[in-house]
């Protein structure tokens, strides 16, 4: 197990380290400059010289990522170029709020996904299967902001149930979060139910046409029983790996539906320093995302090796 | 069918973008009533109030940095000066000096006294060549800022400006003067901690989700603030400020799209703000560099081009078509400058005059707003026999720095609207400047130019941007499209919302009915 868990680090940080590395190359490779995007476009050659000495942005690319890696490695990720704060700091105001949205966007998933799949699996080819692979394959199409405006016209425009837009802290009010959380994590949820859906549908498929499916139904075991008993939870693996792996498109989902719903997120703050060529507050979200989900797979990892005892027992050897 | 109509106007409305006249704001207002608060929906966040971290500001932040700082002087809704923070400021004979006279029993919304002090200081801090520069062109000539007593301070320039009275009206984000003693302790949280002498101060900032201000119980003038709190939401997304808005989410919907705007103004429950200011929305020709470089061919593609037709596509015929940058409006408007009528035979014996084919870049963005006006213009440019590839460019700086470069040939641009022409032509079209967008060398533009930043008349200086402008459409280093305007759509019971100049809302200003 100890050599598993140090074969499993070592990736761990080899992957960190081009991660992080490939994502300091890409924001410096972007167009602009965030030297430009702080002065505006009346700035004279003088003064974005002297702004580029400034942050440092005259230094060699390497000398640059290596700076920033040691105070990666230190805690310490710097300011913002445009507003000054600690970057660490404005990741650790936001995080709470693109956490809640992805756990939400994910439950929202799953809650469509788990029923769906299993009554398809049960009646499939019937119309029922058809037409709800058909939203499947809808949803799956849709690009998520087209699925937030929508969700945003029925719910918040028409039918004037949930808020359009804004974000209430948990604390503060749990329900009016929870109202202001429900349009932008449906809009997610709908985008990533179809994989889920598809996978547990096809495994169930598989499942049922099991030997002991047909021992437990020659037992006179009712439907729902079996269904859920029996069929459910060995039709589960591909579901919970999908599911640890759609975190990061839940990410990506919250990008694009922070800034439409005006969710004061990870996401949203990304695409604006993406936007403001904010190099050091991109590298370090993304450092910080990156990080988070290695570490939930790494997490997963260990919990299958402790699950099935053959990993243990191949890296053991 | 109506319903998917508004579905489809709403996703198309994202995207698209036409100007749109509407109807004057502030007729018939009623007596204005205290308490309440305002939600703004913007596009864009709150930078920060130190000029030093921000450098530059957006309307966003130049509205908010309004509200906590006030300006030295504002202008009623006739454009004249009227006192604010500070009582009068006079000019020796020759330009070199200028004495600034503050209110008396100023005090920081954190009870401070507010004095010349805190002033002179502010601006030294901004022109310390050890800190920054990156101010020098924009502050131009003035060379030191002393405190003379409690409420005086002097501004010595390097030479005269014809311009400089009129920073002191101007809602910049440079004069936001905060305590000397936190300007010099606060390091780099100064930026996101503003102290000012303004009608409101800030109480709360969540970084990308709202900024929230509250009444300074020290500002001079209880009567300009009107509401208890104020709060600027950032909602990038056009789509959700509209939908915001007409569900009373958000009260002010600032920089609608254009199609929102129209739709806005069908429904009865919204109401919609105007504001025609200076500056223009142009086409920016780089003449250092064949065939740009030959005045034939620059006027040619004037006199190709339909504007009336551009007017009605891409503007959905409402604006007015402009001839220099400074309207109608504006005491700055010199008319009959000769700009070119649209006259395809003029242009095609102008090409004929030049000899050679011309092939032209336009950049662009790719956006409606754009892609719409720059296919038209290929197509008139193509019927008089230039041909024209459109390269489309992100927004932001990545479409900035090529034309800052050099590095372009025609790109749609806008020149800002600001309160004295010298902000507009000095570094954009002065040939010395080092921001020469166009990079026109011409002597006559130059000359008045000059005249302008430097007389301390009126008149010449009215005249020289006159000359300016006529001497601009000779030498066509930029095609001008229509005037800058700013739209704002509200809930009914929004009131009062001032002249939007150069886009900016003073919030303080506004009052509103109860919920």
């Amino acid at each position: 197990m100890t050599h598993y868990f140090l074969r499993k680090l070592l990736r761990l940080i080899l992957i960190l380290l081009l991660v992080t590395a490939v994502t300091f190359l890409l924001s410096n490779l972007l167009p602009g400059d965030v030297v430009l995007a702080l002065l505006g476009n009346e700035a004279t050659p003088a003064a974005i010289a002297q702004v580029r000495t400034e942050l440092g942005l005259d230094q060699p690319l390497v000398l640059r990522y290596l700076h920033w890696l040691i105070g990666f490695i230190h805690g310490e990720l710097g300011r913002s170029y445009i507003t000054q704060v600690p970057i660490l700091e404005s990741i650790i105001d936001r995080l709470p709020v693109t956490i809640e949205l992805v756990l939400l966007s994910q439950g929202f998933a799953l809650l469509l996904a788990v029923p769906a799949g299993v009554l398809c699996a049960y009646k499939v080819g019937s119309r029922l299967d058809q037409l709800i692979s058909t939203a499947a394959l809808f949803f799956l199409a849709a690009p998520v902001f087209i699925t937030a405006i929508m969700l945003m016209f029925l719910f918040a425009l028409e039918l004037r149930w949930l808020p359009s837009t804004g974000y209430v802290p948990f604390m503060t009010g749990p329900l009016s979060n929870l109202a202001h959380l429900a349009l932008p994590a449906l809009a997610i949820g709908l985008s990533e139910w179809p994989p889920l859906f598809s996978v547990l549908r096809a495994d169930m498929i598989k499942t049922l046409q099991q030997d002991y499916i047909a021992l437990a139904r020659a037992k006179g075991l009712g439907p729902a029983f079996i269904l859920l008993r029996h069929a459910l939870r060995p039709s589960s693996f591909t579901l919970v790996t999908i599911s640890g792996l759609q975190i990061a498109a839940a990410i990506v989902g919250a990008l694009v539906v922070e800034t439409i719903f005006g969710l004061p997120g990870v996401g949203r703050m990304l695409t604006g320093a993406v936007y403001n060529r904010d190099m050091m507050l991109i590298q370090g979200c993304v450092a910080l995302i990156s990080v988070g989900y290695v570490l939930i797979n790494f997490g997963v990892d260990l919990i299958y090796a402790l699950l099935d005892p053959r990993i243990r027992d191949e890296y053991g050897r | 069918m109506r319903r998917v109509h508004q579905l489809v106007g709403l996703i198309v409305g994202a995207f698209a973008f036409a100007l749109i006249g509407l109807q004057p704001c502030g007729a018939a207002e009623p007596a204005p009533r205290d308490g309440g608060s305002v939600i703004m929906g913007t596009r864009g966040q709150v930078q920060g109030f130190d000029p030093l971290t921000t450098r530059a500001a957006n309307r966003e932040t130049t509205m908010a940095g309004a509200l906590v700082f006030s300006s030295f002087f504002t202008l009623d809704e006739k454009g004249k000066r009227v006192p604010d923070l500070a009582t009068s400021l006079d000019g020796s004979p020759d330009g070199l000096t200028w004495r600034l006279k503050l209110r008396s029993g100023l005090k920081f919304s954190n009870g401070a006294p507010y004095t010349a002090r805190d002033v002179a200081h502010h601006f030294q801090r901004i022109l310390d060549p050890s800190r920054n520069q990156a101010f020098a062109a924009a502050l131009g000539a003035l060379k030191e800022a002393v405190a003379i007593d409690n409420a005086t301070v002097e501004f010595r320039l390097a030479y005269a400006w014809a311009a400089f009275p009129s920073i002191f009206s101007a809602d910049s984000f440079l004069f936001w003067v905060m305590p000397a003693e936190h300007e010099d302790s606060a390091g780099p949280d100064l930026n996101r901690r503003p102290i000012g002498a303004g009608p409101y101060a800030m109480t709360e900032w969540i970084q990308d989700d709202s900024i929230t201000f509250e009444k300074n119980p020290n500002y001079w003038n209880p009567k300009a603030q009107h509401l208890d709190k104020i709060v600027i939401r950032f909602l990038p997304d056009p789509t959700a400020r509209f939908t915001a808005v007409r569900i009373g989410d958000i009260d002010i919907f600032y920089e609608p799209l254009g199609k929102q705007v129209i739709e806005a103004r069908n429904d009865k429950t919204l109401k919609v703000v105007e504001y025609a200011g200076t500056g223009a929305y142009t086409l920016n020709i780089n003449t250092s560099s064949p065939p740009l470089d030959d005045v034939r061919v620059r006027q040619a593609l004037a006199y190709a081009l339909d504007r009336n037709v551009e007017l009605k596509v891409a503007f959905d015929g409402v604006g007015v078509l402009a001839t220099s940058f400074w309207g109608p409006g504006s005491e700055w408007n010199c008319p009959n400058v000769g700009y070119p009528e649209y006259n395809p035979e003029k242009a095609k014996a102008l090409l004929k005059d030049y000899g050679k084919p011309v092939k032209v870049v336009l950049q662009s963005q790719p956006t409606p707003t754009m892609t719409i006006p720059a296919q038209l213009y290929q197509s008139f440019w193509q019927k008089v026999g230039i041909e024209t590839e459109i390269k489309n460019i992100q927004g932001g700086p990545s479409y900035i720095n090529p034309v800052l470069r050099g590095d372009y040939q025609i790109a749609l641009w806008e020149v800002a609207d600001v309160p004295d022409p010298d902000f507009q032509v000095y570094q954009a079209f002065f040939s010395k400047s080092g921001g020469n967008l166009t990079r026109i060398n011409d002597p006559k533009l130059d000359e008045a130019i000059e005249t302008g930043r430097h007389s301390l008349d009126i008149n010449v200086r009215k005249k020289a941007y006159c000359d300016f402008s006529k001497e601009m459409a000779m030498q066509m280093a930029i095609m001008l499209r229509i005037q800058s305007i700013y739209f704002a759509i509200t809930q009914p019971r929004v009131h009062n919302i001032p002249p939007l100049r150069r886009g900016v809302a003073r919030l303080n200003e506004v009052w509103v009915d109860p919920k």
